[in-house]
C-alpha cells in the first residue's frame, strides 16, 4: 500500500480516493483516521451504546465513501462528515424511539426505581444523566461545540443553517442542559 | 445569594463560549460571590465532560469497513474504481415519507410489499401505497438478530441490486448521484432480503383481533409463526391521540359580542390612561421573596415551577415634553427575555415575559404566571382580552381577566403542532383566529413549513385551515389585516419572500435574493414590506412594494450593522428604520423625501435602539443609549423625554400612549438597588 504523506489536504485525499485503486484506498484510510475520532465522539454521545456506535461509525464512513464522488472538495470536510454521522445516528435513534417509548411507559406503570432517590444527590452521576436526558439535537450540538470544538461557522455548515440560527440553537441547548442539571441536582427554584 | 436561577442558562452558555462581553462580566461578577452557582458551574462542566467518550474507536471498525467496501466493490464488478466511479446506488425509499429505508428500520406491507419505515407504517395506520389498505406488515429477519451490525452488510447487499419495477404500489428510489427519486413500483429484489416476504399476488387480509377493554396492548404484536413475521398494527397509543378538544373541556361559548370589539387600524387607543398605569412594586419585596402567585396548570409535558430571578424589567413612562417616572418593576423569570415587553393593543395591560413565565400588569393589578415557555411566543388578541401562549406542545388561549381573577386558571391547548413539526411562531390573525407557523424539526429535514389558521374561539373551535405548505423553511411571516380580518400573509424563506391570501390562495413569490432577514415589518395598508437584511455580508434596509412588484434599497448599512428597528407610520405613508449607528425616515412613495441621522446628529453619540411612531406621524420615539428621545421628523430636532441611567438597557419597542411613551428597561436588581 503506497504511503500517503501526512498533513496532506482533504481535497487531495478526496481526489485520490475517487481515483480508486490501492492509492485511493490509502487516501480513504487517511481520511478515516483523520475524522474517526470526531465522528466517534458525536455518535457515542448520541447513541451511548458502544456496539451501536461502532455500527453507526461503520455506516457513517461507508456513506462517506459512497458519496465521495458528490462531495464538494472545496468545502470543509469535517462538518460534512459530522452531518453524515448525525444522520446515521438519527436513523438509528428512530428505531430506538418506539421501543424506548414502550419501555418508558412500562417503567412509569411500575413506579419509580427504588434507588432513584438515592441517586439524586450524587452530582457526578446527575451531571452525566443530565446530558443523556437531552433530546438528540441539542445533545449533538453541545457535543459538537464543547467536545469537538466546532466553530459557529463549522456548526452552521454542518447543520445547514445560518450562524445566527446555530447560535440561537446552542443557547437553547445550553438552557435545556442547565435545566436538566438543575433538576437532577435538586436545585431549588423556589 | 439565593436567587440564581437566572444564571443557570448563562453559565451553560458560558461553557460553550457563547456569551457576549456584557454577559460574561455579569456572570463573572455573580459567580465570584455565589458558592451555589460555582457548584452549579462545576456540575455543568461535568455534564459536558461526560460527553467526551471514555473509549477510543476500536480498530475493528476499520476492518469491518474495509470488508464492507470490498464487498461493495465486488458487487460493482471487477476492476471498478471507488464508488464514485459508478455512482449508482439503489435503495428502497419509504412509501410514506420517501426517505431512504435502512435495513434495520425497514418493514414491508404484508399485502403489497411496499417498503416503509416501521414508524411511518404505524403513523399512517395502514399501508400508504395507493389502493392498498393493508394494516399488517412483514419485517426482514435481520431485525431480530444483531440488527445494526448485520444491517451494514445488508445495506451493502441491497446497494447494487436493481429494483424490479412493478408490483402493487411500493416505491423504489433510485438515488443516482443524489438525483431525484423515481416513482417506480416495488421492488423487493430476490436475495436482497434475508427472509422471504409476502407474495404480492396473494395479499394477506387484515385480521381482526378482538381485545378486551383495558388489556395491555403491545405496540407491535407478532401474529404469525411461519417463515415471516407478520405484525398487526396496533390502535394508536394514547399519547398519539390529539388532546386538543377531547381531553380538555370545550371552551365556553364564544362571547361573540365582546370578541369582535377589536379596534380597527388607525383607531386611537380605546381610552387614555387615567389612573397610574400600574403600581410601583416594592423593589425590596421583589428582590427578596418569591412572587406571590399561584402556579398555572400548563400542558402536562411541561414542568411548572417557580423561578426566582435577580433581574428586573422596569417599565417607565416618559412624557414627550420631558420627564419620566418609573411605573413598575418586575422580576424577570428568566434571562432570555431581555426584550420581552408587550403592551396590549388597547395599551391598558403590559405583559413582561420570560423563559419561565410571564407577568401581567394592569391598573394597579399584577399577576405572575409561571409556565415553562420553551418558545416565548405570546400574542395579544386584537381586542386585548385574550392571550395566546405557545407552551411548546401547542398554543393555549386564555382570557386575560381570568388570569387576574384566578391565576390557577388552566390553560387549554387549542392547537398542537402536527407530528414531527414544532411551532415556530404564532400570532392572532383576526378576532377568533390564530396564525401558527410549524416547521419540521428533525435533523436532516429542510425545515418544511406549514402556516395554519386555527380557530381559537367561537364556533368551529380548534378547526384549522392550512394556508401554506412548502418544502422550504419559512423563517418569518406577517399577517396583513384589514378591518381586523386577515387578508393575506407575507412570509419569508431563505430564498425568497412570498405571500398567500386568507383563503390559502398562493400569491406566489414576491421577491428573491433578499438575503438573511433580520427584521421585517408590513405596512398597515399591506402594500409595503420593509426588511433589514444581511445580503452576502452587507446589511441593507429594503422596501418592497408588493402592489408594484418593486424593491428599493432604503439604505446600505455596511457590513457591521447590528439588528435594528423598523416601523411604518400609522397610515403607512412613512417608514422609519434604526440600526446601531443611524436612524432613517422617508416616505414610502418618494425615495428622495427622507433623511438619515446618526447618534451625533441626535445629540448623543451612542447606540441607537428601537423606534416607534406617534399617532400624529410627525414624531418618532428613539432609544439612544440610556435616553429615550422624541424626534420631530419635520424639524429633525430631538428632545430628551427620559434618561434612565443604564446605557444600552432600554429593551423592546417603545409604545406611545397618547403623549407619553412607555418603554422598558432591563436591569440587574443589584445595580438598581445601588442606583
Amino acid at each position: 500500500m503506497p504511503a500517503v504523506a501526512s498533513g496532506i489536504e482533504d481535497k487531495e485525499l478526496i481526489r485520490r480516493a475517487r481515483e480508486g485503486g490501492d492509492d485511493g484506498d490509502a487516501a480513504f484510510r487517511q481520511l478515516y483516521e483523520r475524522y474517526v475520532k470526531d465522528a466517534w465522539a458525536l455518535l457515542r454521545a448520541l447513541l451511548r451504546e458502544t456496539a451501536r456506535t461502532e455500527d453507526a461509525l461503520q455506516e457513517t464512513f461507508f456513506r462517506v465513501y459512497l458519496a465521495l464522488d458528490r462531495v464538494d472538495a472545496d468545502r470543509p470536510l469535517r462538518p460534512w462528515i459530522l452531518q453524515v454521522a448525525r444522520n446515521v445516528a438519527i436513523d438509528s435513534l428512530r428505531v430506538e424511539k418506539k421501543s424506548a417509548r414502550l419501555a418508558r411507559s412500562r417503567r412509569e406503570e411500575a413506579g419509580p426505581a427504588p434507588d432513584e432517590d438515592a441517586m439524586k444527590g450524587e452530582r457526578a452521576e446527575a451531571a452525566r444523566e443530565a446530558l443523556a436526558a437531552l433530546p438528540h439535537e441539542p445533545r449533538a450540538l453541545l457535543v459538537a461545540r464543547h467536545v469537538l470544538s466546532l466553530s459557529l461557522a463549522e456548526l452552521a455548515e454542518s447543520w445547514s443553517v445560518s450562524e445566527r440560527t446555530v447560535s440561537e440553537r446552542l443557547r437553547e441547548a445550553a438552557g435545556l442542559l442547565a435545566q436538566a442539571v438543575a433538576m437532577r441536582l435538586g436545585r431549588s427554584r423556589s | 445569594m439565593k436567587d440564581c436561577a437566572d444564571f443557570e442558562a448563562l453559565l451553560a452558555s458560558q461553557k460553550l463560549g457563547l456569551l457576549e462581553s456584557k454577559e460574561e462580566l455579569r456572570v463573572a461578577t455573580h459567580v465570584r460571590t455565589c458558592e451555589e452557582c460555582t457548584r452549579f458551574a462545576r456540575a455543568l462542566g461535568e455534564a459536558l465532560t461526560a460527553a467526551v467518550p471514555d473509549e477510543a474507536p476500536v480498530a475493528e471498525v476499520w476492518a469491518k469497513l474495509s470488508e464492507q467496501l470490498g464487498e461493495h466493490r465486488d458487487g460493482a464488478g471487477a476492476g471498478a474504481k471507488a464508488v464514485g466511479a459508478t455512482g449508482l446506488r439503489v435503495t428502497l425509499a419509504c412509501t410514506f415519507c420517501h426517505a431512504t429505508t435502512l435495513p434495520w428500520d425497514k418493514v414491508f406491507c404484508a399485502g403489497c410489499l411496499a417498503p416503509h419505515h416501521q414508524e411511518c407504517f404505524e403513523e399512517h395506520g395502514s399501508c400508504s401505497a395507493p389502493g392498498c389498505a393493508e394494516r399488517r406488515f412483514v419485517r426482514p429477519e435481520l431485525a431480530r438478530a444483531e440488527p445494526a451490525r448485520r444491517s451494514l452488510r445488508g445495506a451493502a447487499g441491497v446497494v447494487f441490486v436493481l429494483a424490479a419495477v412493478g408490483g402493487a404500489g411500493g416505491i423504489a428510489a433510485l438515488a443516482l448521484s443524489g438525483g431525484p427519486r423515481t416513482g417506480a413500483h416495488p421492488a423487493v429484489p430476490p436475495g436482497s432480503l434475508e427472509v422471504p416476504v409476502g407474495d404480492a399476488e396473494r395479499p394477506v387480509k387484515p385480521r381482526e383481533t378482538p381485545r378486551e377493554p383495558g388489556a395491555e396492548r403491545p405496540a407491535v404484536a407478532p401474529t404469525a409463526t411461519d417463515d415471516r413475521q407478520v405484525f398487526d398494527l396496533p390502535p394508536p397509543a394514547l399519547d398519539d391521540v390529539p388532546v386538543t378538544p377531547s381531553s380538555t373541556p370545550p371552551p365556553p361559548p364564544s362571547k361573540s359580542g365582546s370578541s369582535r370589539e377589536e379596534s380597527r387600524p388607525g383607531d386611537s387607543p380605546s381610552r387614555p390612561l387615567e389612573a397610574p398605569f400600574v403600581t410601583h412594586a416594592d423593589l425590596r419585596a421583589l428582590s427578596s421573596g418569591a412572587v406571590q402567585s399561584s402556579e398555572v396548570q400548563a400542558d402536562p409535558i411541561h414542568e411548572v415551577r417557580s423561578v426566582p430571578a435577580e433581574c428586573l424589567m422596569e417599565v417607565h413612562r416618559a412624557s414627550a415634553g420631558g420627564g419620566a417616572r418609573l411605573v413598575s418593576s418586575t422580576r424577570m423569570f428568566g434571562v432570555w427575555a431581555t426584550n420581552a415587553f408587550v403592551a396590549s393593543p388597547d395599551r391598558r395591560t403590559v405583559l413582561v415575559h420570560g423563559f419561565g413565565g410571564f407577568r401581567l400588569l394592569r391598573e394597579g393589578r399584577e399577576v405572575a404566571v409561571r409556565v415553562q415557555l420553551l418558545y416565548p411566543y405570546v400574542s395579544w388578541s386584537p381586542d386585548s382580552k385574550r392571550l395566546a401562549v405557545w407552551l411548546g406542545a401547542g398554543v393555549a388561549v386564555v382570557e386575560v381577566e381570568d388570569l387576574f381573577r384566578r391565576p390557577e386558571t388552566k390553560f387549554r391547548i387549542t392547537h398542537r403542532a402536527s407530528q414531527g413539526r414544532i411551532g415556530q411562531g404564532m400570532t392572532w390573525a383576526g378576532p377568533d383566529d390564530l396564525l401558527v407557523l410549524e416547521r419540521r424539526h428533525e435533523e436532516g429535514s429542510r425545515g418544511e413549513s406549514r402556516l395554519v389558521l386555527v380557530r381559537a374561539a367561537g364556533s368551529g373551535y380548534g378547526q384549522q385551515t392550512t394556508l401554506l405548505e412548502t418544502d422550504e423553511r419559512v423563517e418569518w411571516f406577517l399577517p396583513h389585516r384589514r378591518s381586523g380580518r386577515l387578508e393575506a400573509v407575507v412570509y419569508g424563506t431563505p430564498r425568497s419572500v412570498g405571500a398567500v391570501d386568507a383563503r390559502a390562495g398562493s400569491l406566489g413569490s414576491i421577491a428573491f435574493e433578499v438575503g438573511e432577514v433580520r427584521n421585517v415589518a408590513i405596512s398597515p395598508t399591506g402594500t409595503e414590506v420593509a426588511l433589514l437584511s444581511n445580503r452576502g455580508g452587507t446589511h441593507v434596509a429594503l422596501l418592497l412594494h408588493l402592489g408594484r412588484s418593486v424593491a428599493e434599497t432604503l439604505e446600505i448599512l455596511g457590513s457591521s450593522s447590528a439588528d435594528g428597528g423598523l416601523a411604518f407610520s400609522r397610515t403607512g405613508t412613512h417608514i422609519a428604520w434604526s440600526t446601531l449607528l443611524r436612524v432613517g425616515v422617508r416616505s414610502v412613495r418618494d425615495k428622495d423625501g427622507g433623511f438619515v441621522l446618526t447618534g451625533r446628529d441626535l445629540g448623543y453619540e451612542k447606540e441607537i435602539g428601537n423606534i416607534a411612531w406617534n399617532e400624529d406621524e410627525k414624531r418618532l420615539a428613539v432609544a439612544v443609549g440610556e435616553r429615550m428621545l422624541v424626534l420631530d421628523v419635520v424639524t429633525r430636532r430631538a428632545d430628551v423625554a427620559a434618561k434612565v441611567g443604564v446605557p444600552g438597557s432600554i429593551a423592546a419597542e417603545p409604545v406611545w400612549v397618547g403623549e407619553e411613551i412607555l418603554f422598558s428597561v432591563f436591569t440587574d436588581a443589584a445595580d438598581r438597588r445601588k442606583r
